[in-house]
């Protein structure tokens, strides 16, 4: 808590400082049949309207979600078992669920899901985290 | 600008942008919920005495105070509805485990601080002054910090930076701005401009006539990443911090005059 604190209080202002490679999330459920889904992309922003400019709140919890993942590969820098890392890990296990409730498994019966974070490079993916199955 | 009117602005356009931001996290409390990505119960180990305060349900009702808050401060600002401000936001924060919206929560947060320090010494125009140099500094410093960082990367001073930055599917760009830093030519002098402004913009304090340019190409500013980035919370925010710089501009000008 206290870091988190000092990091409020102790801004650094250094925005979009470098060359920027965007996070993707992917994710894909398994059908109660067993039968796997397609993978798709999660986290699409809504499409820019012109009130965006002043009221954006799906678009504001694309990019917390976005910090979530980037706060993931940093606690995965700093060391996979400490328990930053596990609750941040256990936090983008949330948002994948959500993301395909939303999205996918609206009406479907899912008994288990799997995601994979990659970074994007130009026109190619790679895979920088992929997790096992969770049950739904 | 004088310091009680570019305080009273500050409350106001602070006020407005806390209102929003808290708007826009009730619209989207599914995702802190307790089904959603922020619940609560993957966060209580790190705030096991908050549960009372920041678990989904007393969570809406904080977001509820802080809304109130934000209009009584817009309406009529008391130190009740400052501190009542201050804190809910800083809860808000540790809800997140940090902000949820980057260097707009960091700023925001910043300016309630001085805001309410204000308030405290109310009656004390020694306060209320630094209150407003405080927010004015910050803000200064926080374009100048971003444009000498942006300046010593290589892919900004060749104007590859933006075309990546626009790419990037989570803020969703509108397709006429990739288009148009597509072109190298564009994109390597939106950089450029991007640079200067931001380098540039502890100039603003020297003239009145500076100070309203800046300003001016402060809003433009903000307003076209709120429109490319979808980071409206920026420019609310940072409109906030306006008035402050101007009253800090009108503070170095009378000095410089009353010494030269």
């Amino acid at each position: 808590m206290l870091a988190t604190l000092a990091r409020l209080f102790l801004p650094s202002w250094r925005f979009f400082d470098d060359e920027a490679t965007g996070l993707v999330l992917k994710g894909r459920i398994t059908f109660a049949s067993g039968a796997p889904g397609t993978w798709m992309e999660l986290l699409p922003p809504p499409n820019r309207r012109l009130h965006h400019v002043l009221w954006n709140p799906y678009g504001n919890r694309v990019l917390a979600a976005c910090s979530l993942l980037e706060r993931l590969t940093q606690d995965a820098a700093a060391g996979e078992d400490s328990p930053t890392f596990a609750r941040t890990h256990q936090l983008v296990v949330h948002l994948v669920r959500e993301e395909l409730t939303l999205h996918e498994a609206r009406g479907a019966s899912p008994a288990a899901f799997e995601w994979r974070l990659c970074e994007r490079t130009g026109a190619a993916d790679e895979l920088l985290m992929a997790s096992g199955p969770h049950p739904w | 600008m004088s310091v009680d009117t570019a305080l009273r602005w500050t409350q106001i356009l602070a006020a407005i942008a806390a209102l929003v931001g808290t708007l826009e996290l009730i619209v989207t409390r599914r995702s802190w919920g307790d089904r959603g990505t922020w619940q609560w119960r993957s966060l209580r180990d790190e705030l096991p005495w908050a549960g009372a305060v920041l678990a989904a349900r007393p969570f809406l009702f904080l977001l509820i105070l802080r809304a109130v808050a934000a209009l009584f401060l817009g309406w009529d600002p008391s130190l009740v509805a400052t501190g009542t401000l201050w804190a809910t936001s800083l809860l808000v924060h540790l809800r997140f485990r940090g902000p949820y919206n980057g260097g707009s929560d960091h700023m925001l947060m910043l300016v309630l601080s001085a805001l309410f320090l204000a308030s405290l010494g109310s009656g004390h125009p020694v306060m209320q002054r630094a209150a407003v140099v405080w927010i004015g500094v910050q803000a200064t410093l926080s374009y100048f910090v971003a444009g000498v960082a942006k300046l010593r990367s290589a892919g900004w001073r060749r104007g590859t930076v933006l075309p990546a930055l626009l790419a990037i599917p989570a803020y969703g760009a509108p397709r006429l701005a990739r288009q148009l830093v597509g072109n190298r030519t564009i994109a390597t002098t939106a950089a450029w401009g991007v640079l200067a402004f931001e380098c540039g913009f502890p100039l603003a304090l020297l003239t009145p006539a500076a100070t309203t340019a800046a300003i001016a190409l402060a809003v433009a500013f903000h307003t076209a990443n709120a429109w490319v980035f979808g980071l409206n919370r920026f420019l609310l925010v940072w409109a906030a911090t306006w008035p402050a710089i101007a009253a800090v501009g009108a503070m170095i000008q009378g000095a410089r005059s009353a010494g030269g």
